[in-house]
């Protein structure tokens, strides 16, 4: 029985298709919503002033003239654990995790302090 | 030759279509549906997060700016405690009271109208005239603010005066002159328990009629989505008052608009005892049922704020028999201060 291809033309085949399950498979990986690549924004008056990774344990203070807020991440998630400010609205809020990203932030309007969470490299 | 023969060719074909199908596969899974995001600061004394999941970024700059301009919109004509240049708005009718009807903006004789009808439904729990009592409440809570250590309750005295005033007071509003009036002196209106989640819905309303869809608006608290978090439904969870988290995980898939009342925010301290923000219109002082907070998902932006008002100043059974009234789905999670929880509806399926 003939052969149905040539050596070469298999070759040619099969890497052909080796090439197709290959971009299969990284089209799937960009694709997949990736875990861990998530930042905090801290905004001060409508401006981005720092963006910190939630998978890296901080503390940071942040300080204006209207006051000071001190920003914690820890575990994933990013709280204001202690402000000067009047209301304590922002403390009381507790965490921020990923899953808050579309839906919910932290304010804190007697310092125009504003955190949300974003996918780093979004911005 | 390679190829050469028909057996071949056809081979050679399936190959190439094999090859080809990642990329036009790509082009429908890696769509070009972006995520935009904002957040605007300042309305309604908190900001607004605005999400939107669109193609083009042009889109979502307009889709935001128009947002922002209808809220600061209704920011200020809502506003009981500034006023502005050229604007009557909820405080020029309130310096009003007793004197003159005020001319008003339509969109605020709707927002006034909406706040009757909550009245009448809610059977008092959320009124627009409990100004005067709410106003006491204010003063102090702010003076509490300003000085913690000197952080003092209002007096019986000056809380039944107030009560008396508002029980005695109404509201005229004549579409036809385009006005409002308070007849009685020394009566107020406050929108507070409802004005954030009725102009989110109007202003959801207004954008959809505009073709946008695929957002999400929290405005101070009061979520509204509108179609898909790209190609997911939106998730909307309800915060643990007790620590950093969130329970009551749901998709909001019909319902889509989400309203918390709790009193673990906004609160003062007086020798010891916390004093939170929603006044109950029975008793004129900050509501006692035992709730941490109530939560109400439900399509309408501002049927979930008057709601999770009204909830929050009733007992769970007075409360189940509240949500009859409402033809559309409505789900809710109470939880207690003692850490009990109770759901009805879509947070039932999610609350162990």
């Amino acid at each position: 029985m003939k052969k149905l291809f040539s050596r070469r033309e298999a070759v040619l085949l099969l890497s052909l298709l080796l090439i197709a399950g290959a971009l299969f498979l990284i089209l799937f990986l960009l694709r997949g919503e990736g875990d861990g690549e998530w930042d905090a924004v801290i905004r001060y008056r409508g401006q981005t002033v720092a963006r910190l990774p939630l998978d890296v344990d901080t503390e940071y203070e942040f300080e204006c003239e209207e006051g000071v807020n001190r920003i914690v991440v820890r575990d994933g998630a990013v709280l204001v654990e202690s402000a000067d400010c009047k209301n304590q609205i922002c403390v009381r809020h507790g965490t921020l995790v990923p899953a808050d990203a579309d839906v919910d932030f932290i304010s804190c309007a007697p310092h125009r302090l504003l955190i949300v969470i974003e996918r780093r490299g979004s911005e | 030759m390679v190829f050469k023969t028909g057996v071949r060719r056809i081979v050679a074909s399936v190959a190439a279509i094999l090859f080809l199908l990642p990329a036009l596969l790509s082009s429908c899974s890696l769509s070009p549906v972006k995520r935009y995001s904002t957040v605007i600061d300042g309305p309604f004394d908190t900001a607004a997060q605005l999400v939107i999941y669109t193609e083009k970024k042009s889109d979502a700059e307009t889709f935001f700016s128009l947002f922002s301009e209808k809220l600061e919109a209704w920011d200020k004509l809502a506003d009981i405690y500034y006023e502005y240049d050229g604007l009557n708005n909820l405080r020029t009718l309130n310096l009003f009271a007793g004197a003159d009807p005020v001319e008003l903006d339509p969109r605020l004789l709707d927002l006034l109208e909406y706040g009757l009808e909550a009245r009448e439904t809610t059977g008092g729990r959320v009124d627009l005239l409990l100004g005067p009592v709410l106003a006491v409440w204010h003063e102090y809570r702010t003076a509490a603010l300003d000085d913690p250590d000197n952080a003092r309750l209002p007096t019986n005295e000056e809380l039944s005066e107030a009560a008396q005033i508002a029980k005695s007071s109404s509201i005229v509003i004549d579409r036809d002159a385009g006005a409002a009036y308070l007849p009685i002196p020394g009566s107020s209106v406050d929108v507070g328990a409802f004005a954030k989640g009725y102009a989110t819905e109007q202003i959801c309303l207004e954008l959809e009629a505009l073709g946008y869809t695929d957002f999400a608006a929290n405005v101070g608290g009061n979520l509204r989505v509108s179609g898909t978090a790209g190609s997911k439904p939106w998730t909307v969870a309800v915060r643990d008052p007790f620590g950093g988290g969130t329970v009551g995980e749901t998709e909001a898939t019909e319902a889509t608009s989400l309203a918390t009342s709790g009193s673990y925010q906004r609160y003062y301290t007086v020798d010891g005892i916390r004093y939170h923000h929603i006044v109950d219109p029975d008793t004129n002082a900050p509501a006692a049922f035992g709730w941490a907070s109530v939560s109400v998902l439900t399509e309408d932006a501002g049927v979930a704020d008057v709601l999770s008002t009204a909830l929050f100043c009733l007992d769970r059974e007075a409360g189940v028999s509240l949500l009859s009234r409402f033809t559309s789905p409505v789900s809710v999670l109470w939880i207690a201060e003692s850490g009990e929880t109770f759901a009805v509806g879509a947070f039932a399926e999610g609350i162990e």
